[in-house]
């Protein structure tokens, strides 16, 4: 699972736009699974799905939108209504919701990959 | 004949050194100048001079400067500076 | 969804005019990208076209062309960037100005190469685009507030996660240098801020959805691999530029002399021992900040701890800024300068000719040509109070500051009393943090900078002190209207790109072409040599811009100070610039004649021959 050290990012977001190329071969960090939230100038925060074993936003989606496919984490975007509780059930403010559709993305691992903790270049994002 | 130099350090080499600058007596030699400076202070200039940074003597390139008159004089600045871009 | 038609272009060039409040959305011309690329090159041809040959840059017939390019808001390093070009009301010529941060990249996402702005609205407004939907909102609630709090009070209105570009009290006013801010970074210089106060546009906000599609999608990421990777061992962007930010040269800048002190009358500043870059690593910086994909985090929050500044902050101070508000000023009080960075950002003024008017003005209060009865207090060199009252004064057109804040030029020639000989500008723009008599080379950069006095058309200080080839000496002329002419060209690239300037510290301009051609696909642009000559045609463009508006070989010079009067202490000791030997080679270089227009072959060559000299 990617653990964010806030404290040495610096808000460069090449982490969105290589998660972007990698799963829509494109560049557009508002597709990406990861989401850094800027509090300028003092602040910038990496928002990324954990995987927890007991998530609680599972727990909180009246709709059973969130499933664990091959071990990561999914939304139904059917079943999704966008009431975005699972947002403030997250205990790690690790839930990323598009600017496209308003409803969450979490993050696929890239097949264990996590492309985003190989190309951040101050090594804020680790895997554990 | 030993003489006495001042060496400034800038940017890493002086966050490398810690110092901005000593005082130092070293040999009028360079070749040998340079060796005694290496050995007293933690900038690297075996593995690192050219690479980078450079040492500039009285403001100029020191090989400019040897070519001109050989060898190092008493109360020679010598800067050493990396190759940096401006802002 | 990316556009498919041209890889790395958004596809479209958004028109607005402001006065109709109307606009039109049409498809990037291919005969613009192939010969103009982006940003720079698409103010030039644009402007060139459209603008009418002498109009008041502050009338509504002025235009202002916000343009990203290819490189923008990609995965290539430090791909932030966005240009703007205008008719300077400062200089009344050519101005093309940058911004960093993450403007550039939103627009283009939005789906926009380029916006056009024309006209003049009739009551302040503020020009929202979110991809398709463009509108023109009510300004009038956030006029004459600070450019932060307008931007917050904007976020709240539009959503978090726009970006913005927005005027403070200075451009509202038309003082002659307002800036534009956009987050903490900002089109700082020539007074861009000023036309957009002049058309009633208060700001634009920006957000946009769409991606940016790659021609080559393996090359393009085998080049950006190598680019971070030589960012990383490069001893500027992966050594002095992350740790210390633009400041790492500093303490060497005035070790070399370079580093121009009161108002450049000398070249010595003892108090270099308690204002250098160590003590603001170790005393002032808080965190690194970055731009959009840039690995290099030149950019530092920093805060004042104690003393009289004590709370105060900036996304800075950079090495201009801290020459500018620092050692111009006489002043080594880092506190002052921060406060004071955040003081101009703040009221939307470009920091870099603030501080040099302030210097101008205490070198006229110490000789007596202003009195304290006329500024109202006293002004002497290394008064940090008198830097932050001189600010605000400017800012809000407040006695002296009304005069200050129309440029240094403009002072000087209702001054008289020989200060024009003082008045530190090349073509009205006031001169930055360089002194050419610690390296000639600057002096024709100043000399030939197509915007006036600027460090960022050809900086030829790593060339001429830190060559490892050993070929320059600073003191000399010789090789540097090459090397200038050179960096200019190449430069009007990056500019075009749009990218950061300083990637040519990490990496070389093989890698820009790859990346460009990997990314574009565009077969015209097959080598270095293709791509450099749209620098050329951008440089010349831009020069028969500004020879339009006026300009001609007479212009081409340096105050009297730099030519005439040699400091009398430090490093350079002693030296002038010898100015004529450089120029008439340079011209010579780039194929202009001795009035320095540029020959009919070279234009033709240049695909320029319709335009006239």
């Amino acid at each position: 699972m990617p653990i964010a050290d806030h404290k040495k990012c610096t808000g460069c977001r090449i982490c969105e736009i290589i998660c972007s190329i990698q799963h829509h071969k494109e560049m557009n960090p508002k597709l990406a699974m990861v989401r850094i939230n800027s509090n300028w100038p003092w602040e910038d925060k990496v928002i990324i799905c954990r995987q927890c074993k007991k998530p609680k936003c599972v727990e909180a989606c009246e709709y059973e939108a969130i499933e664990r496919v091959d071990g990561c984490l999914r939304i139904d975007e059917d079943k999704c209504t966008a009431c975005l509780e699972c947002v403030k059930a997250c205990p790690f403010e690790g839930v990323v919701v598009s600017e496209i559709t308003g409803k969450p993305i979490f993050c696929d691992t890239c097949n264990e990959e996590y492309l985003c903790v190989k190309w951040c270049p101050h090594q804020v994002l680790s895997k554990t | 004949m030993k003489v006495k130099i001042k060496a400034k350090f800038f940017a890493m080499p002086r966050d490398y050194q810690g110092d901005r600058e000593i005082e130092m007596e070293v040999s009028e030699n360079f070749e040998e100048a340079l060796e005694e400076i290496d050995s007293r202070t933690k900038i690297g200039i075996k593995e690192k001079l050219d690479k980078r940074f450079v040492i500039l003597i009285n403001g100029r390139n020191y090989r400019k400067v040897l070519e001109d008159k050989g060898k190092l004089e008493e109360g020679d600045n010598l800067a050493f500076v990396p190759f940096l871009g401006g802002g | 969804m990316s556009n498919k038609k041209y890889f790395g272009y958004a596809g479209k060039i958004l028109t607005v005019d402001l006065s109709s409040s109307d606009y039109v959305v049409k498809d990037t011309p291919f005969d613009l990208i192939v010969n103009f690329m982006g940003g720079k090159g698409f103010g030039a041809k644009i402007l060139y076209d459209e603008l009418k040959p002498g109009c008041d840059p502050l009338s509504e017939e002025n235009i202002m062309v916000v343009a990203t390019g290819p490189l923008t808001g990609t995965l290539m390093p430090a791909s932030g960037h966005i240009t703007l070009s205008t008719k300077s009301p400062l200089t009344g010529i050519w101005l093309d100005s940058h911004c960093a941060g993450f403007l550039g990249p939103e627009l283009k996402m939005a789906g926009y190469d380029a916006i056009i702005i024309k006209g003049k609205a009739k009551k302040p407004t503020v020009l929202v685009i979110k991809d398709d939907g463009v509108s023109f909102e009510d300004g009038r609630d956030i006029w004459g507030k600070f450019t932060f709090e307008s931007q917050e009070l904007l976020r709240k209105k539009y959503g978090e996660n726009c970006q913005f570009m927005c005027i403070g009290p200075a451009g509202e006013r038309k003082a002659r240098f307002a800036n534009i801010v956009s987050g903490g970074r900002g089109f700082g210089r020539g007074g861009s801020g000023a036309v957009m106060g002049s058309k009633n546009l208060k700001a634009v906000v920006v957000k946009g959805t769409r991606g940016i599609g790659i021609y080559d999608l393996d090359g393009f990421m085998r080049i950006c691999t190598e680019a971070y990777n030589e960012l990383t061992v490069s001893p500027d962007t992966g050594g002095g530029r992350p740790k210390y930010g633009t400041n790492s040269i500093y303490s060497f800048m005035i070790e070399a002399g370079a580093h121009p002190i009161k108002n450049f009358q000398t070249g010595v500043f003892k108090a270099v021992k308690e204002c250098n870059e160590d003590v603001l690593d170790k005393k002032y910086y808080k965190r690194h900040i970055a731009c959009f994909s840039c690995p290099i985090n030149c950019s530092k929050a920093s805060r004042v701890d104690d003393g009289k500044y004590k709370g105060k902050f900036t996304e800075g101070p950079e090495y201009e800024n801290m020459w500018s508000l620092g050692a111009q000023c006489g002043n080594s009080n880092i506190g002052s300068i921060i406060y004071g960075e955040h003081l101009c950002d703040e009221y939307g003024l470009d920091a870099i000719s603030t501080g040099n008017v302030i210097g101008f003005t205490m070198e006229c209060f110490e000789k007596g040509i202003l009195s304290e009865k006329q500024i109202g207090f006293p002004t002497n060199f290394g008064n940090d109070d008198a830097i932050i009252k001189f600010i605000k004064m400017m800012a809000k057109g407040e006695g002296v500051g009304e005069l200050m804040s129309q440029g240094v030029r403009q002072m000087s020639k209702e001054l008289g009393k020989g200060t024009e000989k003082f008045a530190m500008h090349v073509k009205g723009m006031e001169i930055p943090a360089y002194d050419p008599r610690g390296a000639f080379g600057m002096g024709l950069a100043y000399a030939t900078s197509d915007r006036g006095a600027c460090h960022l058309r050809a900086w030829t200080l790593g060339d001429e002190i830190l060559d490892v080839r050993d070929r320059m000496d600073p003191f000399a002329t010789e090789f540097k209207a090459e090397l200038v002419k050179n960096q200019q060209d190449f430069f009007a690239v990056i500019q075009s790109a749009v990218v950061c300037l300083f990637l040519n510290f990490g990496l070389t301009q093989r890698h820009i072409t790859r990346c460009l051609q990997s990314l574009t696909g565009i077969k015209e642009w097959k080598t270095t040599e293709d791509i450099l000559k749209i620098g050329e045609r951008i440089y010349n463009l831009t020069r028969l811009f500004s020879m339009r508006e006026g300009i001609s070989a007479k212009d081409d010079t340096l105050p009297q100070r730099l030519l005439r009067e040699p400091t009398k202490e430090g490093p350079t000791k002693g030296v002038v610039v010898d100015l004529d030997t450089m120029l008439k080679e340079y011209y010579l270089i780039r194929h202009w004649d001795r009035e320095g227009r540029p020959a009919k072959e070279k234009l033709i060559e240049l695909g320029l021959d319709k335009y006239k000299v």
